[in-house]
């Protein structure tokens, strides 16, 4: 699997924006993710999410 | 895939297998499970009478005059306070209505079936904009008009389905998605292409030509005809996914001009409901800013089907007219699609490379990315005895899905 | 009323497009009319009945752009049709940067990019490991450029990581290079044989600009600085070694790291030594006979290291520099700084933004001219009792959490606001002698670095000699000459500012030192 990602890395950036920029001016595969902090940090909610990803 | 995903896939398969036709024109009181010769069914989670906004408020009382139990709105006033009148939510009756969304037990409402599951959904037919019953008004020429669309409308359109045989909803759907329809404000190529599927049959219906004439001028002329078809097409496709275990998929947004609830496929026999927020409105002339009443209609259940507020790229005219550019249109169809788990392969974007409507409005993403449901509609006025006085935006309230998300962990631990 | 046409042969732009370009033509000065239009039949006839059917435009063909217009003198129509391309250029690139899509969230992305294979992470700490894990889980690679993970979140993503076959880079992983692309703070370098494993980002970025100078890299692979922890085992050191092994395009392995646990060093060395690539070893602080023994080649500085690399991969045997420039030049220029020093003036002050250059650097004055203190000291009795304050010698990584976490500010490497302030209490320090500085170029630092410290500097000196002292500043410039930043450029500004430019972290640390023992140092550093 590490040979496709050393071949060509098509990158998914999450967080700051600048990354996403400097892979873009240097001509290379990435889209960017404009990331909030899940259920806007709302930690009784990000508990119960979690919890149900288990099931 | 975790257990809930596999589940939502299921459900959202069922929804999509769905095949809505419209069967024909009969009285509530004769085919809408549970109704009483007491009952106003309403749009929205349930709600008392103390509690209702004022244009839900005038279609009660409108509809008490127009079933005759009262004279005037006084005296349906005293009756809707007395507990004599049965109030329940459209939905829990396999109804949906539009704004006020009131039916009342000798309204004619269209039939639709869903033939690949069997399920049943009605909905009342439209009057059309500005001073009408779903809008709150109930004045002389509000009653006159449900008394004709009793009386004229309904039987030939009733005698025209006779002929025509059911009639397939998804696709004129599907058709007028190309053609600048979302489906819940603008719904003018939908109603043409109904009206113009059912005008031989009307023809050869043994009505007059003068009554035939009247009701076709009537169904053209209302852009939003075929509204009260799109809800019970789409109500009928929702809850062939309703009531599957562990699905977190909404099946129903719904308002009643107070409250805002949501239904959650998992949890059946639950509402979820909060605050109903006020519309971001366009006035028409003569009406300002103060003058909206709070969220109201079951016509959300466009949305919930991806449609609506969720297809605004199809309509750019609609996000244009309140203030919006053809690339928000688009942005709102894609933001749409972070909170929904699948797209729609009958209900397609032509501007986003004919992509699938966004389908399956998924409790968890709504609380994780905070994106709310987006919805267009009609407005009303905020006082009982006005009309409508435009079109808006808003977003679902948070609330909902925060508590049936508790909800949904409680139950399935 | 001139009008004058331009035809694009066998462009094609659709009418609304089109549209836009006619009506931005038409606002220009001196327009009457303008015409942006496929030279379709219908669309001549159009152009003949507004008078605007030219014989160029009469030749075209339905498959050609035309461009025509209608100004009020043909001085004017001729500068109109000249911006003319320049402008369908500029809206066609609107155009593409209103279509980017943006997403809300990674499972949307994921859902959305199915070719995608790394996931770069740099969410505030707490949230990194989930949104890690579900890359992981979605089958990408993932680089977690944030720090602020627990070491437990951290084995249990490189555990998943290992099962599946899928790199973790990080947490704290600043720079990888991956097929000659830079992620995170990377420098432009160039394409070669040479690969490098690093546990530090700034290790990773001045190992891979030296060699760069030299045959170049093939790919940068970032650890994350706690990968060598017996906790965590090296595991993504282990698998960045199997994948430079693998790679067919990688002659020479460079693994750089501050000191590893015995245990973890062991079992990397072993693994290193059973690849069958010359590989070169900088466990900063570490044995050398230890790397030596199982024939791979120690190095004791990143400069070292680069060196080392450069000459196995050319097949030659491995120098130590110690100053590259002439030594004569380095004894002058030293000499030249410490004759002005006046005598309270006794310590070295580092100001660092790498933590890596910072421990480096303690390590080679340390030998020289004695223990530095700091806030990431090399023995725990060294640590600065307050980070704020230095006391004799002393280097601060300003990098470190404690100085970007409390005032979440970010990196100094791009905000420095924090350097320049410590940099001129140093200078108010009557003990201060001498200054020491890295700074790093790059894609993600400052767009110019030299030139927002330049004007403290000058400052600092300013501050020293106005108390009757003289206060010698040395940097090294971590970077390449095809960085965004320019290197020559940067080097100059700094120059032009009085300080001293040194080609390496370990040189510019080796000048403070002998310019700090007057001189007295030289002999231990060649002989």
């Amino acid at each position: 699997m590490t040979v496709e990602l050393l071949r060509k890395p098509k990158i998914i950036n999450v967080g700051a924006r600048n990354f996403h920029d400097s892979l873009i001016a240097q001509g290379a595969d990435s889209v960017h993710v404009d990331w909030k902090p899940p259920a806007g940090g709302d930690q009784e909610m990000m508990k119960l999410l979690d919890k149900l990803d288990k099931l | 895939m975790g257990k809930i995903e596999e589940v939502n896939e299921k459900a959202v398969k069922r929804i999509l297998d769905a095949k809505p036709v419209a069967t024909g024109i009969k009285k509530a009181k004769d085919v809408i499970p549970g109704m009483t010769e007491r009952t106003l069914l309403h749009a929205g989670p349930p709600i008392e009478w103390e509690r209702m906004s004022g244009p839900t408020r005038g279609a009660v009382m409108g509809a008490a005059i127009f079933e005759d139990w009262a004279g005037d709105e006084i005296e349906a006033a005293k009756l809707a306070e007395s507990g004599e009148i049965t109030f329940a939510p459209c939905h829990d009756h396999d109804a949906v209505g539009p704004m006020a969304g009131v039916i009342s037990p000798s309204m004619s409402v269209y039939v639709v079936e869903n033939q690949e599951h069997g399920n049943k959904a009605y909905c009342n037919l439209n009057e059309g904009l500005g001073k009408v019953l779903r809008y709150g008004a109930y004045s002389k020429e509000v009653i006159e008009k449900l008394k004709w669309m009793e009386e004229t409308m309904a039987p030939v359109l009733a005698e025209a389905f006779k002929r025509s045989g059911p009639i397939d909803l998804k696709e004129i759907i599907s058709k007028a998605l190309h053609m600048g329809d979302e489906g819940h404000c603008r719904n003018v190529a939908t109603s043409l292409i109904f009206l113009k599927t059912m005008v031989p049959y009307m023809m050869e219906t043994g009505f007059d030509r003068e009554t035939i004439s009247k009701v076709m001028k009537f169904m053209g002329d209302n852009v939003l005809t075929f509204l009260n078809l799109l809800m019970p097409a789409c109500k009928a496709m929702l809850d062939a996914g309703h009531g599957i275990e562990y699905s977190t998929i909404v099946t129903a947004l719904s308002r009643n001009g107070t409250d805002f609830g949501i239904r959650v496929s998992g949890l059946p026999g639950r509402w979820f409901t909060a605050s109903a927020p006020v519309p971001k409105t366009l006035f028409f002339p003569g009406f300002k800013e103060g003058d909206q009443g709070r969220d109201l209609g079951d016509s959300a259940i466009a949305e919930t089907m991806g449609l609506g507020g969720f297809a605004s790229a199809t309509a750019p005219a609609v996000v244009q007219v309140i203030g919006g550019t053809p690339q928000d249109a688009a942005n709102y169809s894609r933001e749409m699609g972070e909170i929904t788990v699948a797209e729609n392969p009958s209900f397609t974007i032509p501007f986003l490379n004919f992509q699938g409507a966004p389908l399956g409005i998924d409790i968890r993403k709504v609380v994780e990315t905070g994106i709310l449901p987006f919805i267009n509609t009609g407005v009303a006025h905020k006082d009982p005895g006005v009309g409508g006085v435009g079109f808006g935006v808003l977003r679902a309230p948070m609330d909902c899905f925060k508590k049936a998300l508790r909800a949904f962990a409680e139950e399935y631990k | 009323m001139v009008v004058k046409s331009l035809v694009l042969k066998n462009e094609y732009r659709d009418s609304i497009f089109l549209m836009r370009i006619s009506k931005r033509l038409e606002e220009l000065e001196g327009v009457q009319k303008a015409s942006a239009i496929m030279a379709t039949d219908a669309n001549k006839d159009l152009l003949r009945d507004a008078g605007m059917l030219t014989d160029e435009i009469k030749g075209a063909s339905s498959n050609d752009l035309v461009i025509v217009i209608d100004a009020v003198s043909s001085e004017r129509a001729g500068e109109v049709i000249s911006s003319a391309e320049g402008i369908l250029a500029e809206e066609a690139k609107k155009r593409v940067e209103e279509a980017e899509v943006i997403y809300k969230t990674l499972d949307s992305a994921i859902g959305a990019e199915a070719e995608s294979n790394l996931v770069l992470i740099s969410v505030p700490g707490e949230f990194a490991a989930r949104e890690a894990e579900r890359a992981l889980k979605a089958g990408k690679h993932v680089m977690i450029f944030s720090d602020g993970v627990s070491e437990e979140d951290e084995i249990r993503l490189k555990r998943l990581g290992r099962e599946k076959g899928l790199l973790v880079m990080g947490p704290d992983c600043g720079t990888a290079i991956i097929n000659g692309i830079g992620l995170g703070f990377a420098n432009v370098v160039k394409r070669g044989s040479v690969g490098v494993v690093a546990a530090s980002g700034t290790g990773a970025q001045e190992v891979s600009s030296l060699i760069s100078a030299g045959p170049g890299i093939s790919h940068v692979i970032g650890t994350g600085g706690r990968d060598l922890h017996d906790e965590i085992g090296g595991i993504t050191m282990l698998m960045g070694l199997q994948s430079l092994a693998d790679d067919s395009g990688t002659k020479t392995i460079v693994l750089v790291s501050k000191p590893p646990s015995p245990e973890v060093a062991k079992r990397i060395l072993k693994a290193a030594s059973e690849v069958g690539k010359p590989t070169v070893v900088n466990f900063l602080g570490g044995d050398p006979k230890i790397i030596e023994e199982i024939n791979l080649t120690p190095a004791d500085t990143l400069e070292d290291a680069a060196a080392k690399a450069i000459a196995l991969q050319r097949g030659e045997k491995p120098k130590r520099v110690t100053f590259s420039a002439d030594l004569n030049e380095v004894k002058n220029i030293a000499e030249k700084e410490y004759k002005r020093i006046a005598p309270d003036q006794r310590y070295i002050r580092g100001i660092y933004s790498g933590g890596t250059f910072c421990s480096e650097a303690m390590l080679i004055v340390r030998d020289l001219v004695g223990d530095v203190n700091s806030n990431v000291p090399l023995k725990p009795e060294l640590k600065l009792k307050d980070s704020n304050k230095s006391k004799e010698h002393t280097f601060v990584d300003m990098g470190d959490d404690e100085f970007t976490a409390e005032i979440s500010k970010p990196h100094p490497m791009i905000y420095h606001e924090l350097r320049q302030k410590r940099i001129l209490q140093e200078a108010s320090d009557s003990e201060t002698l001498v200054i020491l500085l890295d700074v790093v170029l790059g894609y993600g630092a400052h767009e110019d670095p030299a030139g927002a410290l330049a004007p403290t500097l000058r400052e600092a000196k300013k501050i020293a000699e106005r108390e009757g002292r003289y206060l010698p500043v040395i940097a090294s410039v971590c970077g390449t000459p095809q960085d965004p930043q320019n290197l020559t450029a940067q080097e100059k500004k700094l120059k032009d500012a009085g300080v001293v430019v040194m080609p390496s972290n370990a040189q510019a640390a080796r000048m403070a030192a002998l310019i700090a023992t007057k001189g007295g140092a030289w002999n231990k550093m060649v002989g």
